[in-house]
């Protein structure tokens, strides 16, 4: 029993102690001083790091209201609270830590001021914390952000090699950007170039993706090919700069608790996959450049610079051809120039025709077909030219002239003459003015020239007409027009009555039954109403006989007899169960011949009998 | 009987006054004509010009007046306008052989070729479009005649299919030919000398080529004061629409 009691005090006193521990720094005595103390992990840090803030209040409760301040291109960022409980010479004593991440956007000196934290009733002030915040690992001209840390150049540029060129001259090149595979770089720009007197071509969204190892490092390599041209002549200095987004994992800034090295710092957790998959990362802008070179650009020689040099520059040539060879006065011959080859095709037109007094030319259509890149391939000019005259026999030689920069001299490509048949019609007189003429009447003709040539087409137009004709409200197509529309309505609707007669017709020839079927109930209506104005008249011999020729009328249709050859023998023969008709036929017969007569009640019952009778045969 | 008197002379006043507003009106027209072809014939171009137009705005569009008026426009040395109303003219009387002719020179004159038609385009210009519609009708007539004829005569089975074949092929041709070549039937003429193609409808975009005066384009939309049109070339861009002229104005408005 004892024994018992003792394990129940042991327990009862390891119970508050676990409550004094648990609940302890929650139920201190309100009477402990509370203190307020800000302290910095690092004074002295780069910019792409971050310093813990720590504000310690002791002797209070976790509940603390702390201003923070808005200090310019600092960035601070709560990481949480942590608590603390310690015991010393039995007195117990508590701190609550508030944390947060500290940031700068720009390198410089900066000074945490002075933080009012309200806790435990008490309004309390920290103490001022100046630090620096320094440069980042990056390479000249690299700002804001760097591009090279701990594991190398985040990203560098290399260019090809530029030597001397002449203005307008298409140079290929091909721009590098490198990127460290250790960094996770998104959102790259093309590169765009810095330096005056030389131009670049657009570079394309869809680099070239490779890989390559530098100084033992992998790099993901973008590689652009493009075209520089100089614009004027000098030593340009060029450089090539590329705007890019550097991811940075989150994680791998926030500070242990603990001080130091912590679980997290792990290399497992420094695995960009695991950064990325947790989203933790923070996105800044970089911008990587490359080394500066100097273009040259020379003038081009003045001496025996052809007349005809339009600035072209590479290496070309000429193919001349005509089509259609043997024409008329008058009709156009397509020119066709195809200037291909390698060069600045922008600076490349169309050879011009010389002057020809048998030739009438036109500006000719220039049409550029490159190959896989664009300073490669053809441009084509087709141009319309057209013989005045029978006596143009050849199409002139055309040139083409051009500045080699390999042999750094001009070449001048002269097609040869090409043969064309020219026949004179009556179309030659295109060029022939036309004579003035005195006004002319109506009644002198129907149509009247001008009476000077034309400015512009100088003559050959036929005359006017002196007869205005017919005036239209619009110009609509007959298709348009109301009376076309109407006969055309008319038409089919005629089409489809014929259609649909033609489809009775065929329907009755096919079942003719339905046609004799009219016939009879047509007959049958017919007979009934010459009954009906009997009956009416009160002539009974009349509606006797009339009844006799209706019986005689249906049974005939439906016997196929002739009706009138049906006696009261052969109804009695085929229809001896009908005696209501049979008494009908026989009394018209008897009245036919003994002049029996019938009195309207008769009439009427005869009448009734017959009609329903007859209906029914069919 | 007052009555009747009375309404027998409002008739006749009214007759009298109808029959004076036709000959005069014809006297007006005739007077714009004689005096739009003297203008002509001594050279004075824009008063020949102004005579024509005058006309056309109020009396309508006649044939003569149009090919009046192209050969006046064409002689002042304006292309675009000449063959606007040389193509008017030609959708009025398309056997006019003058007009044809007229046409076919300046364009030939000023360089504007067309391209080489293919070979269904060249058998569709064999006819016109009001032929190719007449060829409906046709066909139509003959339909009705032939279902007409057959229900009174008994034609052989061969003639039979033959004919019907005949009118439907005929009705097919004639509504084919119709659309083709209702597609080229109302263009638009750029009236003004070197219209400037743009990339897009706003004056200070960038060029995609010119178009000479005279040049016939196809307009699909527009915006603005622009519009989006192909030309015969079958380029497209965008143009200012003042410089361009439709060849039937209430067709196009209507469209």
């Amino acid at each position: 029993m004892r024994q018992q009691q003792s394990i129940l005090w042991q327990s009862l006193a390891c119970l508050v102690l676990l409550g004094l521990c648990l609940f302890g720094p929650g139920t201190l005595p309100a009477s402990a001083e509370v203190q307020v103390e800000a302290s910095l992990s690092s004074l002295s840090f780069p910019q792409d790091r971050a310093a813990r803030l720590t504000i310690t209040i002791t002797g209070t409760s976790r509940t603390a209201d702390i201003a923070l301040p808005e200090i310019d291109n600092i960035q601070l960022r709560s990481q949480g609270t942590s608590s603390q409980i310690s015991m010393v010479n039995g007195d117990f004593s508590s701190s609550v830590m508030h944390n947060y991440l500290v940031q700068a956007d720009k390198p410089g000196k900066y000074t945490i001021p002075p933080l009012k934290v309200t806790a435990g009733g008490e309004s309390l002030t920290t103490q001022p914390i100046r630090f620096e915040v320094t440069p980042g690992g990056q390479q000249p001209g690299a700002y804001p952000t760097p591009t090279r840390q701990d594991g190398g150049q985040i990203a560098f540029i290399r260019i090809s090699p530029t030597g001397s060129h002449y203005p307008g001259e298409i140079v290929p090149f091909t721009i590098k950007a490198y990127f460290n595979q250790a960094y996770r770089v998104e959102d790259i720009k093309p590169p765009t170039l810095r330096g005056d007197g030389v131009v670049m071509s657009q570079l394309s969204d869809q680099p070239q993706q490779t890989e390559e190892s530098v100084k033992g490092r992998m790099y993901h390599v973008l590689t652009w090919e493009t075209n520089l041209s100089g614009i004027k002549a000098g030593e340009h200095p060029i450089s090539f700069s590329l705007d890019a987004t550097l991811r940075i994992p989150q994680k791998r800034r926030v500070l242990s608790p603990f001080g130091g090295s912590g679980f997290f710092d792990d290399s497992f957790f420094n695995d960009p996959a695991i950064d990325s998959f947790f989203g933790s990362a923070e996105r800044k802008p970089i911008v990587s450049v490359s080394p500066e070179t100097v273009f040259t650009v020379m003038d081009l020689p003045t001496a025996d610079q052809p007349e005809n040099f339009t600035g072209a520059i590479g290496d070309f040539t000429l193919n001349v051809r005509a089509t259609p060879v043997e024409v008329e006065v008058g009709e156009p011959i397509t020119l066709t120039m195809e200037i291909s080859g390698t060069g600045n095709f922008d600076r490349v037109e169309a050879p011009a025709f010389p002057e020809n007094p048998d030739w009438k030319t036109y500006s000719p259509s220039a049409k550029f077909s490159n190959q896989a890149k664009s300073y490669t391939g053809t441009k084509i000019f087709e141009q319309a030219i057209v013989a005045k005259n029978a006596a143009a026999t050849e199409i002139p030689p055309l040139s083409f002239s051009y500045f080699d920069p390999q042999q750094r001299r001009y070449i001048t490509k002269t097609s040869k003459h090409l043969a064309v048949h020219i026949q004179k019609t009556a179309a030659s007189a295109i060029a022939s003015p036309v004579q003035p003429v005195p006004a002319a009447t109506p009644a002198q003709s129907r149509s009247a020239a001008p009476a000077s040539p034309a400015p512009g087409i100088g003559g050959g137009l036929a005359p006017i007409h002196l007869e205005a004709g017919s005036y239209h409200a619009r110009i609509v197509p007959l298709f348009a027009k109301s009376w076309f529309l109407t006969l055309c309505a008319v038409c089919t609707l005629l089409l489809l009555t014929v259609f649909g007669l033609a489809i009775r017709r065929r329907n009755i020839e096919k079942n003719p039954e339905i046609e004799r079927k009219k016939h009879k109930r047509l007959l049958l209506e017919n007979d009934l109403k010459q009954i009906e104005r009997a009956q009416a008249a009160g002539d009974g011999p009349s509606f006797l006989a009339l009844s006799k020729t209706a019986i005689q009328n249906q049974l005939g249709w439906l016997w196929n007899i002739e009706p009138a050859a049906l006696s009261l023998a052969d109804i009695k023969s085929r229809l001896s169960e009908n005696t209501d008709l049979l008494e009908i036929f026989q009394a018209a017969d008897e009245a036919a011949y003994g002049g029996a007569s019938l009195t309207d009640e008769k009439m009427q019952e005869y009448f009734t009998t017959l009609k329903k009778k007859l209906e029914e045969l069919s | 009987m007052k009555g009747r008197g009375f309404h027998c002379v409002i008739s006749t006043v009214l007759t009298i006054l109808l029959l004076a507003t036709v000959v005069f009106a014809g006297t007006v027209e005739d007077d714009l004509f004689r005096r739009g072809n003297e203008a002509y014939s001594r050279g004075d171009y824009d008063q020949a010009i102004a005579n024509y137009e005058q006309l056309t705005t109020t009396a309508g569009y006649a044939p003569a007046v149009l090919y009046n008026l192209a050969n006046s426009y064409a002689m002042a040395g304006k292309t675009g306008k000449a063959i606007l109303n040389y193509e008017r003219a030609l959708r009025l009387a398309p056997a006019d052989s003058d007009i044809a002719g007229n046409l076919e020179l300046i364009k030939k004159e000023h360089g504007l070729f067309p391209q080489e038609p293919s070979t269904a385009e060249k058998f569709f210009q064999l006819l016109t479009l009001n032929q190719w519609t007449t060829l409906i009708l046709l066909a139509l007539l003959l339909i009705t005649a032939y279902l007409f004829a057959s229900m009174k005569y008994r034609f052989s089975r061969q003639f039979s299919i033959g004919a019907r074949a005949c009118c439907l092929l005929l009705l097919c041709l004639g509504t084919a030919g119709t659309i083709f070549r209702y597609q080229d039937f109302n263009p638009s003429v750029v009236v003004a000398p070197d219209v400037k193609m743009l990339i897009s409808p706003f004056a200070s975009s960038a060029s995609v080529g010119t178009l000479p005066e005279g040049r016939l384009v196809y307009p699909q939309k527009s915006h603005g004061s622009f519009s989006y049109v192909a030309d015969e070339m079958n380029r497209h861009g965008w143009i200012d629409s003042s410089l361009i002229e439709p060849i039937c104005q209430s067709a196009r408005s209507g469209s």
